[in-house]
């Protein structure tokens, strides 16, 4: 487990320092379509901003504003970021949940089916199968699906998002399903590798050849006696993961032009609307810290063995 | 002494390449990648048209004898623009990487060794880097830099380095507490002796594995930044960015997109393949 405090501190600096020491400042990006501009109005905005003080101090006012949630406000539409990040939450996190949901609903049983019978064919394929999901590029997965199933098929719609509230789940999930399994793929693919070496390992196990001798049935021993210790380890992973997860949801929702967060920091960086990078960034860090956390947290609870003192 | 020492080495190495030779995956997989990395690197000689060169007449036409993978919105040679961009997105996995464990190495091994107060922190720096999406990470530091090749590599770099940093260090901890560590430093070997002599050597192996296995990843780095839009910049290609150009015509002329994707998803497979294989053979516990 590792300990949030610090890491959670050091996430801000490294935020911080990402704008502050890159070339170009906030004021340079707003003042880059106004040439020939006095150059004192530069030098008064730079006052206005505080960009003059030391380093040190502007970190400590930033983080200070930081504490009360204010993130600052965004130089193209003067919102303030808090406020535009939690209007893009929703998608990012319908993206992210849906992917898990499916990774989840669709390796575990995979990874059981090929655990059961090691060196099967049907091991031999999936793991084959499994080598080419991992190496294969999720952007590049998602076009094809996109291609395949909506343009050429019609069988889904290609882009664009539906809110569940307005639209409800299923004109949502219609939209949401290709977006979904591109980005899903690679841990679908992790899933199933650690299920099966998992349920390998699990069937040699005492406890299982007991519950068989006292006559239980095979779907029962499967089910409730090897997949309860099976899970624990991929709760964990699922976990971490939350990280590459959102690495993935940028690129997917550029392609499937969802309005998450993804597309919003790929505006900002490109037009260079610091404080919104910024935010993005930093949000997209304390997520995947929580995730952990939580992840942590599960663990003690699947697993009695396991206490945090 | 000395000549039972490389005796007992030359023995490993003939036993490791053995073992390699015996799975069936690691030679294929092998020669698969020296392939690739040879035509990418003889691209100014394989290509058959410049990977620049508009055929303005011949836009977005299929794969034919004369335009063997099909061109491009602007007419350009793809196979000629797959060659060439091979090449940047090959140097940039590689040298980034390479970079990344240049700096995460020797921290990793510091850390583990120093442990204590010092370790800590060095740690909660290496998590503090590694809980940014890495994705989101490079793109940010590439755009705001200024896209090109060098900072490509230099973003890729800042994600990879606190990987390898954590992999290391893992790595050092358990070489810490073996017998002959302990027996060196009983005899007052400095730190730099133990690093240098004792954990690097036996570290090495895996490390090595690590690397190659983060080259794969390094090239979906370099696929997504550019795809992106922050990465390598046109004329020049690279392979994510010809998927970006390919993006828009999927429609009409699929292929454009397609043969890069292909070509991105070939090299991840035999780095990654070949890693696990390497790994297999340096593990006595895995039969063969």
């Amino acid at each position: 487990m590792i300990a949030t405090a610090p890491v959670l501190l050091l996430v801000t600096l490294a935020a911080f320092m990402l704008v502050t020491l890159l070339p170009g400042d906030a004021v340079s990006a707003l003042l880059a379509s106004a040439e020939g501009l006095d150059p004192r109005v530069e030098e008064s905005l730079r006052l206005q901003f505080g960009l003059d003080r030391p380093l040190p101090v502007r970190y400590v006012q930033w983080l200070g504003r930081l504490s009360v949630g204010d993130l600052g406000r965004s130089l193209l539409s003067r919102q303030p970021v808090l406020d535009t990040i939690l209007a893009r939450l929703p998608v990012t996190i319908i993206l992210t949940a849906g992917a898990i949901f499916l990774s989840l609903a669709i390796g575990i049983p995979l990874g059981l089916l090929a655990g059961m019978r090691p060196n099967s064919l049907v091991d031999r394929f999936l793991s084959a199968f499994a080598a080419l999901g991992v190496a294969t590029p999720s952007f590049w997965l998602g076009i094809l699906l996109g291609f395949v199933f909506a343009q050429s098929l019609g069988w889904l719609p290609s882009f664009g998002y539906r809110g569940p509230v307005e639209n409800g789940f299923w004109l949502m999930a219609q939209h949401m399903l290709l977006p979904w399994l591109t980005l899903s793929a690679a841990r679908i693919v992790e899933v199933v590798r650690q299920v099966r070496s998992g349920t390998v390992e699990i069937m040699t196990q005492d406890f299982i050849r007991t519950a068989r001798a006292k006559g239980l049935p095979e779907r029962m021993v499967v089910w409730k006696h090897a997949l309860k210790n099976v899970l624990v380890p991929v709760i964990t992973v699922t976990g971490l993961a939350v990280g590459h997860l959102l690495s993935g949801a940028v690129v997917v929702e550029v392609i499937f032009l969802l309005p998450g967060m993804g597309t919003l920091v790929v505006e900002a960086v490109l037009q260079r609307d610091f404080p919104v990078t910024q935010g993005v960034v930093l949000t997209g860090a304390v997520a995947t810290i929580g995730a952990s956390l939580m992840a942590d947290a599960l663990y003690g609870l699947l697993d009695p063995r396991i206490r945090y003192d | 002494m000395t000549d039972a020492v490389r005796s007992a080495a030359g023995e490993r190495a003939t036993m490791l390449r053995r073992r390699f030779l015996r799975t069936r995956t690691g030679p294929f997989f092998g020669g698969l990648l020296l392939v690739l990395i040879t035509v990418t690197i003889l691209a100014p000689l394989l290509a058959p048209h410049s990977p620049i060169r508009q055929y303005l007449d011949h836009t977005l036409e299929p794969p034919s004898v004369r335009f063997p993978l099909g061109t491009d919105d602007l007419g350009r040679d793809l196979l000629s623009r797959l060659l060439h961009g091979g090449r940047i997105t090959l140097l940039a996995a590689f040298v980034s990487v390479g970079a990344a464990t240049a700096i995460g190495l020797p921290v990793g091994m510091i850390s583990g060794m120093l442990g204590g107060r010092g370790d800590i922190w060095i740690m909660h720096g290496v998590n503090a880097l590694l809980s940014f999406p890495s994705v989101l990470l490079a793109f940010a530091i590439s755009a705001l830099i200024g896209p090109s090749l060098a900072v490509v590599v230099l973003a890729i770099s800042i994600v990879f380095a606190p990987r390898m940093a954590r992999f290391a260090r893992g790595q050092t901890l358990v070489v810490r507490e073996t017998p002959f560590v302990e027996a060196a430093r009983a005899t007052g070997a400095s730190l730099r002796r133990l690093i240098f002599r004792h954990v690097l050597p036996n570290i090495a192996a895996p490390m090595l594995v690590e690397a190659s296995l983060g080259v794969g990843y390094a090239a979906l780095i370099e696929a997504s930044i550019s795809f992106l839009g922050a990465g390598i910049q046109p004329p020049r290609s690279s392979w994510g960015l010809m998927i970006k150009e390919g993006f828009g015509y999927m429609d009409s002329a699929p292929w454009v997109a397609i043969a890069p994707g292909a070509a991105i998803l070939l090299l991840t497979l035999c780095v990654n393949v070949l890693g696990d294989t390497v790994r297999d053979v340096f593990d006595p516990k895995v039969r063969l």
